[in-house]
């Protein structure tokens, strides 16, 4: 049986599954399909986080699937023609053959003259292949002597000459002088560490932007249904350029000129610099460029009705599961309410309702237990013997989280035990015209998940689940990837675990997905390690929030839930913590949210980290975030980030909820 | 329980990138319920850990290994002609001309079918360069090559040596140049065959060393088993291989020992607990298509 959910790296993906799986997101349609942003605005920052499917969306934009789509389609030329509002040109920035052009003991003028060089030969590259890929479709509107003609002043002024035998009139010759160019480059790149003073020789070298600017002219001039179409330049992962290669890049785009404009993919913190090569100069926001970040574009409703058309359009498109008709991940997935949950916690099995009320044997439930010792220990109306006619009143056998409310509150001492018993009754009997009724319920509402947590505790070794459409919707943090990755996850424990019964029974169990998500959290928390640079500092901060933040869950009085962020001033950071943190953000282990305010007016606005939520399994922590803990200062997180093991476990005790609610009893 | 959790975990991981799904937990459970409880052995982890040991080549690896061979063949033949004064575009250029002259021939029975299709299909062969049988090699026929998917102990490629000079092939044509293409090989195999006929020219893609003997000294199949642990293991395997296909194959074919599974089949040197189906033993990797075959007994 094939994975519905296997191929989530769009890098890996071939043209076809890109075609195959692709879904437009709704808010991003203009952007994608028309290109009308790009038409009348500057050149786009298209940030994201890693896994929120860039490069997907870069790819899809690009000439290569355009053609190639058009042509599964049976597009006849006319209509392509009518229909192609831009040209993409996709460039990715791959890390390690860009490294290759620092470091080999030659100037940074020399360098920086190749790599202009480079790039010229390597967008250039692009643009004839891409007339090779129109023409092989045949969606070039000229005539052989127009294409002749195209070739020729091609030819004319890359390489300010003429074809000598006609046979070379062809975009293939084209191809092949600017490769044996840029493997000069590389020869020279190459030899360079080995020779005494290396000197680049080529017949040309080409001046930045003579070819990405001068091409796309020539083309329009000879192709007449390419006038007025901009040519887009997607450059992906532009964060794997460094500093020299961005300034290089921004002064294109400070002075790009039409019909060429710039896509720029980029994860969050991955722009080095907005200065250009002129001293003078920088990119300007909306003069220069304009960002549009995929997490702000895609809201919350569209992100949720995007990653379910994109699972379902998967299962359409394997065989197995379209023959059994099961496309739809929302119901595979299902959905379970956290009184569901709480049932299979007191209970030990999935229930919508219990079998027999059955108060003699519910009150040696563990919470039931818990709830008698507090009650005695608050209030000494309440005796053991006449304990249970108390405890009747403040639980509800078929939903233990009313339960555990009523312990959060008698623990709280918000209501008298009199009061709480006749809140619970009215809201249990639903008199909602009672003014006591909707202050309760709201506070029920509020805290349900925080109340599993509290269940939990009382119920070891059991966990907490994290399965459902929507669960895994919140735990892939925004991020497409992860969710593909939960979804694959899932149904490879269902085929291996159930012997993929999922063909029968249409849909996993909630078990299968917990299991498959612990793993996918696993596995997410053991790459952070390998993010080049502060892998370890990063993997090291992670491990102590994660400390941190469950402790929280522990709070019997739950006054701060669901904790999975912090706050700090970034200002009063050093250089180091601000660069680790902002590389957390860029591989997306945190995300960074929108600034709060201080406790009092005038104070900085406050920085917000949220631990990607994919983790929350590891640490049996939520997926969403509530509540409010301390301030980080800065002293702490230095050494939760590059202090020692004794440090470390001072500062993280220092920020536990449990440390807080000793030194409280010590000061009273 | 944490550990084999994380065995099943594994088993999983590799049922997909390897087993080609075929495998599911299931499956494991039932092929274990074969064994019975041992004193002076925790059969349970025993099988558990002769799976981990189990080599499997799933179909993506054979198209690899099948053309990884036959270019080791023609690298063979272009060096060769190097030696005697060619070019390597006229080396190049000879060895294409002269594929029309080679023959090749599958090993014996039904299954060398499924097999020579398939070496032909991955590696652009033409059909009319295939023969069923060795009176189908003409007098101008340059090459005779026997393609074969795995060679064990070595006896298959001795009888089939035995079986050529006895046929008269080469009197027919003395010039004819014999080669065996295998994907896989043992070491013992090898080395049975080049001291039988040092002229017999065998190429091949994989070499299985002694380490892939599942209860030998240097065993990689249970590396962490003491000894003495490692000779109750055999001898629980070969009483179980014995009573379900005797003692000619109760460790495997002639006490092979190994633990190997290939797409199209699971060749009989490979321990009997793995593949057998008599006496109401559940196997944990059925014969599919019903190609299996005897490898090394002809």
């Amino acid at each position: 049986m094939i994975n519905p959910f296997a191929g989530f790296n769009a890098n890996l993906m071939e043209d076809d599954d890109i075609i195959k799986y692709w879904i437009t997101p709704g808010p991003l349609s203009d952007l994608i399909l028309s290109g009308s942003e790009l038409i009348s605005s500057p050149p786009i920052l298209f940030m994201g986080g890693r896994g929120c499917g860039k490069t997907m969306i870069l790819k899809y934009m690009s000439n290569e699937i355009q053609i190639k789509k058009s042509g599964f389609d049976g597009i006849k030329k006319d209509e392509f023609l009518g229909n192609l509002h831009f040209i993409g040109i996709y460039y990715r920035f791959d890390g390690p053959s860009l490294s290759i052009f620092q470091k080999r003991g030659i100037s940074e003028i020399e360098w920086e003259t190749i790599f202009r060089h480079y790039l010229e030969i390597v967008i250039c590259k692009k643009y004839i292949q891409m007339l090779e890929n129109l023409k092989l479709y045949d969606y070039l509107d000229i005539d052989d002597t127009g294409n002749k003609k195209l070739i020729r002043d091609l030819e004319k002024y890359i390489f300010d000459s003429y074809p000598l035998e006609t046979e070379n009139d062809t975009f293939e010759y084209l191809i092949e002088k600017l490769e044996s160019l840029s493997k000069k480059v590389f020869k020279f790149i190459n030899n360079a560490p080995f020779s005494k003073n290396p000197k680049f020789e080529s017949d040309f070298i080409f001046s930045s932007g003579s070819l990405i600017f001068g091409v796309p002219a020539i083309i329009e001039n000879n192709i007449p249904s390419f006038k007025q179409k901009k040519f887009v330049i997607l450059l992906d992962e532009y964060e794997n350029a460094s500093k020299q290669q961005q300034l290089i890049i921004n002064t294109l785009i400070k002075h790009v000129q039409p019909p060429v404009t710039f896509l720029i993919g980029s994860r969050f913190f991955g722009i080095k610099t907005f200065d250009t090569m002129n001293k003078d100069e920088f990119l300007m926001e909306d003069a220069d460029y304009r960002t549009i970040s995929f997490e702000d574009v895609v809201t919350d409703s569209d992100y949720l009705q995007f990653i379910q058309d994109i699972a379902n359009k998967r299962l359409e498109k394997t065989e197995d599961f379209r023959n059994h008709e099961i496309f739809n991940i929302e119901k595979i997935l299902g959905y379970f309410s956290p009184e569901d949950e709480a049932r299979k916690i007191v209970y030990g099995k999935w229930t919508k309702e219990i079998d027999r009320h059955d108060f003699e044997k519910y009150k040696q439930k563990k919470h039931v237990h818990k709830m008698r010792e507090v009650l005695l220990q608050k209030t000494k109306k309440i005796k053991y013997e006449n304990s249970d006619d108390v405890i009747k009143n403040l639980v509800c056998e078929d939903n233990p989280l009313i339960d555990m409310l009523n312990l959060v509150l008698i623990t709280r001492g918000k209501y008298s035990i009199e009061e709480l018993q006749q809140v619970t009754q009215l809201y249990l009997k639903n008199e909602k015209n009672d003014p006591r009724y909707k202050p309760y319920d709201q506070l029920y509402d509020k805290n349900k998940l925080a109340l599993i947590f509290k269940l939990i505790s009382y119920y070891p070794p059991t966990q907490k689940e994290y399965g459902g459409f929507r669960v895994f919707s919140m735990l892939s943090s925004g991020l497409i990837r992860n969710f593909i990755e939960l979804c694959y996850q899932s149904f490879k424990n269902d085929f291996f675990y159930t012997s993929g019964s999922i063909l029968q029974k249409k849909y996993i169990d909630f078990e299968m997905q917990t299991k498959s998500a612990n793993i996918r959290s696993e596995k997410f928390f053991k790459t952070i390690e390998n993010i080049p640079e502060y892998g370890n500092e990063i993997k090291s901060l992670v491990q102590s929030l994660g400390a941190i933040y469950s402790s929280w869950y522990s709070d019997p009085r739950i006054s701060e839930p669901e904790i999975t962020y912090f706050y700090v001033d970034k200002t009063t950071l050093s250089p180091k913590v601000k660069d680790v943190l902002d590389k957390a953000v860029q591989w997306s282990v945190l995300q960074q949210k929108e600034s709060m305010k201080g406790k009092t007016p005038g104070d900085p606005l406050l920085d917000v980290y949220v631990l990607n939520h994919i983790l929350a399994p590891k640490f049996s922590i939520s997926y969403r975030s509530r509540g409010r803990i301390p301030q980080f200062m800065a002293e702490d997180l230095e050494i939760l980030i590059f202090g020692n093991n004794t440090q470390k476990s001072q500062i993280t005790t220092k920020l536990m909820r449990i440390s807080l609610d000793t030194q409280q009893m010590h000061l009273f | 329980m944490i550990e084999e959790e994380k065995i099943f975990q594994y088993f999983s991981d590799i049922n997909e990138t390897i087993w080609e799904n075929s495998i599911s937990k299931q499956d494991i459970e039932d092929w274990i319920k074969n064994f019975k409880p041992q004193k002076l052995i925790n059969v349970r982890k025993l099988a558990l850990d002769l799976l981990m040991g189990f080599i499997y080549y799933n179909e993506d690896e054979i198209h690899f290994l099948c053309k990884h061979a036959f270019s080791e063949y023609k690298r063979q033949k272009i060096k060769e002609e190097i030696k005697k004064g060619l070019s390597i575009k006229d080396a190049e250029i000879l060895f294409h001309d002269s594929v029309s002259q080679i023959k090749f021939i599958g090993k014996n029975g039904d299954s060398s079918g499924y097999f020579s299709y398939l070496f032909r299909q991955i590696n652009g062969l033409p059909l009319e360069n295939f023969i069923s049988s060795i009176e189908e090699i003409r007098s101008d026929t340059s090459t005779l090559i026997i393609v074969d998917d795995f060679i064990g102990t070595g006896d298959t490629v001795i009888n089939f040596n035995n079986s050529l000079e006895k046929s008269g092939v080469f009197k027919k044509n003395p010039k004819i140049q014999v080669y065996y293409l295998s994907l896989i090989v043992t070491e013992s195999g090898l080395t049975k065959i080049q001291s039988s006929n040092p002229k017999c020219k065998l190429i091949y893609s994989e070499l299985l060393s002694q380490d892939y003997k599942a209860f030998s000294e240097k065993s990689s199949v249970l590396p962490d088993y003491q000894m003495e642990e490692r000779k109750h293991a055999k001898i629980v395997c070969k009483k179980i291989g014995e009573f379900l296909e005797g003692e000619m194959y109760s460790l495997g074919y002639k006490n092979s020992e190994l633990l190997i599974g290939l797409h199209h089949n699971i060749p009989n040197n490979t321990l009997p607990i793995i593949w057998s189906e008599k006496k109401e033993w559940v196997p944990i990797f059925r014969r599919k298509k019903k190609i299996y075959y005897s490898v090394d007994s002809v």
